[in-house]
């Protein structure tokens, strides 16, 4: 379970601290790891920059993408998930505050398999695991 | 002296040949003839040998007078004979008589050489008849007499016979050898006769120019002359004993001719056919005789198929020379010369001059050509008849003028002598021609000036296209064109008047001779168009303007009142298009501007919305997320005081979220393009209805749903509708009992729909405020909300061209009425 690694991609730090916090909470013991950019988001994927250390062995299970990013913006991060091999079979959420069907639909258009709205709240993320096929490798009850 | 003597003796022989020999003319048949002839030539002989003997016995035997008067008797009878035999008398009737007469004297008593001699007589003229029937009847009789004799006379003696039989050879011999001399007499005349006429006949029948045919009665030719033979083509071979119809066409006619045969001189006409198959036209005289008993017809037939023809050709000429005289179109007048050509006498005068002239062919002739036609010699064709009449050679009086009182018309005329010295004067009128050739030259002179009019008229129309001329040059141009349709000798010009101005054509002055017209546009005269005529020659005609110019004139003058109101107004649409033209510039500028303006406020809106639904939520959310944790974390260390206000903090991070949400949607209507599909509204309601099936329950309503019609609708906005109208009922009516709310359709003519309930309700005069943004009728404490749901609904259903009223009273619910105008 310990190689099960969660992939938040979020700018705000209190809202990263209250997902992680929501997560923690209900028992979610994965190894999270945050980024706060959508370049830094893509570095961590694609084993570059400061994570050319990284192995793709280590990839995550599961990205929970926040749209509103600096440098490069969620739905282009989408985009170069879903176009690389490598990346393009992990099941990526929307986690934004936007309810703007803009958004949402471009979202779905581009690939994202689920949509969690901010503050995270802990059904909607099941739910959203649930959707990607990863609730009982993530959920350990 | 003895050739008289000899001729005056032969004129008697031949007197007395003739009366012994002569038969009755009585007598047609030429065999009964011959035979009378015989009879009378052998009773006389026979009778004067009587005489003769009986005198002579007489001389020599004084005593016989039986004999005598037995001589007499049959002297007598011979005498009876011969005149018998002059008479119509058949031979047979004659012979039985003298049988008879025989029988009488055997009963009185003859001698026996009486009796033979008698008897000879019969046998000689079977003999001369050559009748072997008749001379063995003789014999016959002759031995029947014998025994008749001996008993009569029983003492006959041998000598007697002998003696008898001696007479009768006697006589025989003697009868015979007179009929022989006879005979030989008669024949050598007739020979004689015969061959001189048969000379003559046949030098006739060979040199006739008719044909003479003979033919027997089973018609088959028999004979026939050189002039058959010509006629026919054939030889004679060829045609002997053929039938005549070989050569005869028309056979019933021909047998019917041959039937009726006895009249004289029966000619016939008929058609006949020579070798060739020629037709010839015959005519055919035929005549009876009768041969050897057999009857043959001669036929004398002569070719007129050219004297036919001759004849027809001339009547045909006649008739057409007559018909050609009355029919031809020209007119034909036949003079007679009087008076060594001092007057001329009409002889004929054929339809087309009696049409031409107007007189009738019968009321001139014989009358003078100066009484019919007066002014002849002065029209000078008298002079001509004259000439003609005395030169012989014909003449052309070519194409003039004749008049008088009666008649009048141009006259073409040719004049000829004919061999018969009449004077023939063939012409023809051609006033009509001389009319129709003046008129045409006239109506060409007229198409000419049509067609300088015309051109004139398109070359003026086709100013009209020049746009870049201005009014005055237009103007002047037209006066320039019109002295083209100037013709020979007239010199045409033109002066316009418009708006005070003169335009001259080149060579303008003015004329008396003029006409004009006015010219208007818009209906005001604002000039005139003048045409004057400059007459080189003095021709009164010519000083009129034809009805064409006239036309010209007005048509001219339209054309340049619509020059000018073309122009003016074409001037007047410039200046106003150059000003539409700025002007609608400016307000193109004007719309880019403000479209550019209100491209960047709408992105700035949007960025606005997008930047609160974010940005502003975010504090909150975090404050909200904090507060949470701190209540559920640190809940034992908290005093109770602080629990409650973090409750405070979160029910108010709450309510603002909802009022964000709210406030975007809102304005999210306002920017979203609709999305129709047409919607089942029950089945929206059903589903709205549902997600609030647990307040439902909690606050005990009962909810009725009638039926709802299908609409064109936005689905998510007509959602949104529905769940703010049902929420607020809910809401409404959760403080009343027996809740109930109702939704159903407008009434049959509206479409729509209506959501009533039996809730607080409101108060009417405050209608106008209920869809007003951040308006509230109740207190915050009585019933939560942010006061937005009714100004979404109220904007939503405007969006769908709609419209919604709400009726209510304070503490008896309200009603919704939510009407498409489709």
């Amino acid at each position: 379970m310990e190689n099960i690694e969660i992939l938040l991609v979020e700018d705000d730090a209190n809202d990263a601290e209250l997902a992680l916090l929501t997560l923690r909470r209900n028992n979610i013991l994965n190894k999270i790891h945050l980024v706060t950019d959508g370049q830094e988001a893509l570095d961590f994927l694609h084993c570059q920059g400061k994570y050319s250390n990284r192995t793709d062995e280590n990839k995550p299970q599961l990205i929970l993408l926040d749209l509103k990013l600096p440098k490069i913006n969620g739905l282009e991060v989408l985009k170069n998930i879903r176009e690389n091999d490598n990346t393009k079979n992990i099941p990526v959420a929307i986690f934004t505050s936007s309810e703007l069907d803009k958004d949402m639909i471009d979202g779905y258009k581009l690939g994202a398999n689920s949509y969690i709205q901010k503050p995270l709240d802990f059904t909607q993320f099941s739910e959203a695991v649930k959707q990607a096929g990863l609730y009982w490798s993530l959920v350990q009850k | 002296m003895e050739d008289k003597f000899k001729n005056s003796i032969l004129r008697f022989i031949n007197k007395f040949k003739k009366f012994i020999i002569k038969p009755s003319k009585t007598i047609p048949d030429p065999k009964l003839r011959r035979q009378s002839q015989i009879l009378s030539l052998t009773s006389f002989t026979l009778m004067s040998f009587l005489i003769l003997s009986t005198i002579s016995s007489h001389i020599f035997n004084p005593y016989s007078f039986r004999l005598l008067d037995k001589n007499l008797l049959i002297i007598l009878i011979l005498f009876i004979i011969f005149i018998l035999s002059k008479k119509n008398y058949i031979f047979w009737g004659s012979t039985i008589l003298v049988w008879i007469l025989f029988l009488l004297i055997l009963y009185i008593g003859l001698d026996l050489p009486d009796m033979l001699t008698f008897l000879a007589v019969p046998v000689l003229i079977s003999c001369i008849f050559q009748d072997i029937k008749r001379l063995s009847f003789t014999y016959l009789l002759f031995l029947l007499t014998l025994p008749l004799y001996s008993y009569i006379h029983p003492n006959l003696t041998l000598e007697d016979i002998f003696y008898g039989i001696f007479s009768f050879i006697s006589i025989i011999v003697i009868i015979t050898l007179i009929y022989k001399w006879n005979t030989n007499t008669l024949n050598n005349i007739r020979v004689k006769q015969f061959t001189k006429h048969e000379n003559f006949v046949n030098s006739v029948i060979e040199n006739v120019n008719e044909a003479i045919i003979s033919i027997d009665s089973s018609f088959k030719i028999k004979s026939l002359n050189e002039a058959a033979k010509k006629i026919f083509n054939y030889n004679e071979s060829e045609l002997l004993d053929k039938h005549i119809s070989k050569i005869l066409l028309n056979k019933t006619k021909f047998q019917n001719i041959i039937t009726n045969i006895k009249n004289k001189n029966n000619v016939s006409r008929l058609y006949g056919k020579d070798r060739y198959g020629r037709i010839i036209n015959i005519e055919i005289s035929p005549s009876k005789y009768t041969f050897e008993n057999e009857i043959y017809f001669t036929l004398i037939i002569r070719d007129i198929t050219f004297e036919k023809e001759t004849s027809e050709k001339l009547l045909l000429t006649e008739q057409k020379f007559k018909e050609l005289f009355d029919n031809m179109s020209n007119c034909v007048a036949i003079y007679e010369a009087r008076d060594n050509g001092s007057d001329f006498i009409f002889k004929d005068f054929n339809k087309a001059a009696e049409k031409t002239e107007k007189i009738k062919r019968e009321d001139i002739i014989g009358k003078s050509v100066l009484q019919i036609f007066p002014s002849i010699k002065k029209f000078g064709l008298f002079e001509v008849f004259q000439k003609v009449w005395e030169t012989g050679k014909p003449k052309h009086f070519p194409l003039k003028m004749y008049k008088d009182k009666r008649i009048a018309g141009w006259r073409d005329n040719y004049v000829y002598k004919l061999s018969t010295g009449e004077i023939v004067a063939i012409y023809k009128d051609v006033t009509e021609e001389q009319q129709l050739k003046e008129n045409l030259e006239k109506r060409t002179q007229e198409l000419f000036q049509r067609v300088r009019e015309l051109n004139c008229l398109y070359n003026i129309t086709k100013l009209l296209q020049k746009t870049d001329l201005t009014i005055n040059e237009t103007i002047q141009k037209i006066a320039d064109i019109i002295p083209k349709i100037s013709v020979n000798n007239d010199q045409i010009t033109a002066r316009i008047i418009v708006n005070n101005q003169a335009y001259l054509s080149r060579n303008y002055s003015e004329s008396e001779n003029s006409i004009s017209h006015t010219i208007s546009s818009n209906d005001k005269i604002i000039g005139k168009l003048e045409l004057s005529r400059l007459t080189k020659q003095d021709n009164k005609n010519s000083n009129l303007f034809s009805d064409n110019a006239i036309n010209l004139t007005t048509t001219i003058s339209e054309i340049i009142g619509n020059i000018v109101e073309l122009k003016t107004a074409s001037k007047e649409l410039k200046l106003s298009e150059s000003k539409y033209r700025k002007l609608s510039k400016e307000l193109d500028e004007r719309v880019r501007k403000r479209t550019k303006e209100l491209k960047i406020a709408n992105e700035e809106l949007e960025a606005f919305t997008y930047s609160v639904s974010h940005d502003l939520r975010a504090p909150l959310r975090h404050i909200g997320g904090f507060s949470q944790i701190i209540n559920t974390e640190y809940k034992d260390k908290l005093p109770n005081k602080a629990k409650t206000y973090f409750e405070k903090i979160i029910n108010g991070i709450t309510k603002m979220n909802k009022l964000i949400d709210g406030l975007l949607d809102l304005s999210r209507i306002g920017r979203k393009a609709l999305t129709l599909t047409k919607l089942d509204l029950n089945e929206i309601v059903t589903q709205v209805v549902s997600e609030f099936e647990d307040e439902i329950s909690e606050y005990e309503i009962k909810v009725i749903i009638h039926e709802l019609p299908t609409l064109e609708c936005d689905e998510i906005l007509m959602t949104t509708v529905f769940r703010n109208l049902i929420s607020n009922a809910i809401k409404y009516t959760s403080n009343t009992e027996n809740a109930k709310i109702e939704i159903g359709p407008l009434k049959q003519n509206e479409t729509g729909f209506y959501i009533k309930d039996n809730g607080a309700g409101f108060d009417m005069k405050y209608q106008n405020q209920l869809f007003g943004i951040f308006q509230r009728l109740h207190k915050a404490k009585d019933f939560e909300g942010i006061g937005i749901g009714l100004a979404t609904v109220k904007r939503i259903i405007e969006k769908h061209n709609g419209s919604i009223k709400a009726v209510g009273k304070p503490g008896k619910g309200a009603t919704f009425y939510i009407k498409f105008n489709l």
